[in-house]
């Protein structure tokens, strides 16, 4: 976690040396688990929907384990390398990624996401709409835009993280994350800020 | 704007793993790791004696952090809890008191953030108002009112460094905008404020919906719990709390409905007094921090910043660190400070301009 421990609490030991001490423990890489394995389901639960992020969120973590050897420290943090091993299980599903963003235009959002904004106290009039535009555009992308348009958006990795992850130069991340963006700004058009949001 | 990638973040927003598909992953995980024979890999660059020191050193640390990791859900629970649960409560009781009814419902705020130059040698803070005015009388005009209130060096300090850059009075972000806070890749910043710009209310309110939303602490809580529906009891918490404060600083409910909410917050785990700060306005309020479970899955801090004598919330913050060129680390943050919300009797500046308001 990110999370800044309060001062009275011992720091917790740092995720590369866990994975360090697990070549010889194999049972320490259990905190690893705990530590990501929420995060790392809700990114596949929100590409994939919750029923394949079940079983490959866990996944996600047996090739960790099996792969712990081959982590390099020097070439970038674990939390990334973990998104780096999603996005590639990931990859198996793209049609089931595309089925999901397809039904998001057909279907009212809160019947799908049932994270969506059905916990806001006020409704949202032209939500339904912007979104399905939104999930038109986002299926549209290429593979290689969508990754990592949402290894920034959903993961919030920064470039040279998705660039590790990915294996791709750190320009055609930027390039990519531009072309990406400029075609959802399109398909969002004038939709309105909401009140407390992002200022002007 | 970042607009683009909230609304990602919005339509892709999924709720965590059930504790039954957490456990059935950790139980997975357990399989696969004792089944494992413990080889005994001497790394490259450690010989015998080396490796063994670790493993005893390893021992040692890892099952207490293994302890920790089990506290990390919820470690403000303990001695300060009830500091902010005593703020809260003395806000509802303030809030009680304010005036119920008026010919309109006016919330005025302030939006701003603190990001470092797009050189990396100075912070600048942008600032945007808006204010909101919402009238439930029949044939009524309610509206709204946005003004870009410019950018500008953070600080004394950051105003010698801006100055020493040439004073430039325009930003143009690169592509990496990495430590620099809440800002979006080539993202262009002015520093001259723009027009006041009126127009129909932001976000339509459905009057039927609010007036169903009820007072007392119980009551609210329950209608709460029913519109998030079946999510883990932390995500409920914290989803509870981000109700509550929407409910404070963002819908026109009566006083009693927002000192329910300030009720049903005092009540969550989870929020931590840092005493008394001065919030982006200059005021002086009780800060009570606490955390956001980001769509992502990530936590991120956020302050909440209240007035227990008046009862009115203060501001809400999100701070980040980010990194000037020098290596030195800079508070970054987001905000939205709460100047006036409420019911009155005051009208709306409509503008000359004959802003067309519905």
């Amino acid at each position: 976690m990110r999370m800044a421990a309060p001062p009275d609490v011992p720091v917790t030991v740092d995720d590369a040396a866990l994975i360090e001490q697990s070549w010889r423990r194999p049972d320490v890489f259990a905190v690893l688990y705990d530590r990501y394995f929420d995060e790392i389901y809700r990114y596949l639960a929100g590409r994939l929907g919750p029923h394949i992020a079940d079983d490959l969120a866990a996944e996600t973590f047996l090739v960790a384990f099996r792969k712990r050897r081959s982590y390099d420290a020097a070439r970038g943090a674990v939390r990334p390398w973990l998104y780096g091993i999603a996005t590639k299980l990931l990859a198996q599903h793209r049609r089931s990624e595309t089925r999901r963003l397809s039904a998001f235009q057909r279907a009212p959002v809160d019947v799908l996401a049932d994270d969506g904004p059905e916990d806001r106290v006020t409704t949202r009039v032209a939500a339904a709409n912007a979104q399905g535009r939104l999930a038109s555009a986002l299926e549209r992308l290429s593979h290689g835009d969508r990754d990592v348009l949402l290894l920034i958006a959903l993961a919030d990795l920064s470039y040279e993280e998705v660039a590790q992850v990915l294996d791709i130069p750190f320009g055609t991340v930027g390039s990519r994350l531009n072309r990406a963006r400029k075609k959802l700004r399109a398909a969002l058009g004038g939709t309105n800020p909401m009140i407390g949001g992002s200022d002007g | 704007m970042d607009d683009d990638l909230t609304a990602v973040r919005d339509l892709l927003s999924a709720p965590g793993p059930t504790r039954e598909t957490a456990d059935k992953g950790r139980a997975r995980l357990r399989d696969e790791l004792s089944r494992r024979p413990r080889r005994w890999v001497t790394p490259l660059r450690t010989g015998m004696v080396a490796a063994a020191l670790a493993t005893a050193l390893g021992v040692a640390v890892i099952m207490p952090s293994d302890d920790l990791v089990l506290l990390t859900p919820d470690p403000t629970t303990a001695s300060t809890a009830p500091t902010a649960r005593q703020i809260l409560l003395a806000a509802a009781t303030a809030m009680a008191r304010t005036p119920s009814d008026g010919d309109y419902w006016r919330a005025r705020t302030v939006t701003g953030k603190l990001i470092v130059s797009p050189d990396r040698g100075y912070v600048l803070r942008r600032d945007s108002a808006s204010e909101t005015w919402l009238t439930r009388a029949a044939g009524g005009r309610s509206g709204s009112f946005n003004q870009y209130l410019g950018a500008r060096p953070a600080t004394e300090k950051d105003k010698l460094a801006w100055q020493a850059a040439g004073g430039p009075v325009s930003w143009r972000y690169p592509d990496d905008v990495t430590g620099m806070g809440f800002i979006g890749a080539g993202e262009t910043v002015q520093s001259a404020p723009g027009a006041r710009v009126g127009g129909a209310p932001k976000e339509p309110v459905d009057w039927d919906e609010v007036n169903r939303i009820p007072a007392g602490a119980a009551p609210l809580r329950s209608y709460l719990e029913a519109r998030i529906g079946a999510v883990s009891p932390r995500e409920l918490d914290s989803r509870l709390r981000k109700s509550c404060m929407e409910i404070l600083s963002g819908l026109p409910v009566s006083p009693e409905v927002r000192a329910s909410a300030y009720q049903v917050m005092a009540s969550l785990p989870g929020m931590t007094a840092e005493g008394e700060v001065t919030d982006p306005l200059g005021r002086t309020g009780q800060a009570l921090r606490y955390q956001v479970n980001r769509p992502e899955g990530q936590v991120s801090d956020a302050r909440f910043v209240v007035d227990p004598d008046s009862g009115f919330p203060l501001a809400n913050e999100t701070k980040g660190v980010g990194r000037l060129a020098d290596g030195q680390s800079v508070e970054v943050s987001s905000f939205t400070a709460y100047q006036q919300i409420g019911w009155t009797d005051e009208e709306p500046d409509w503008g000359s301009d004959g802003v067309h308001a519905e």
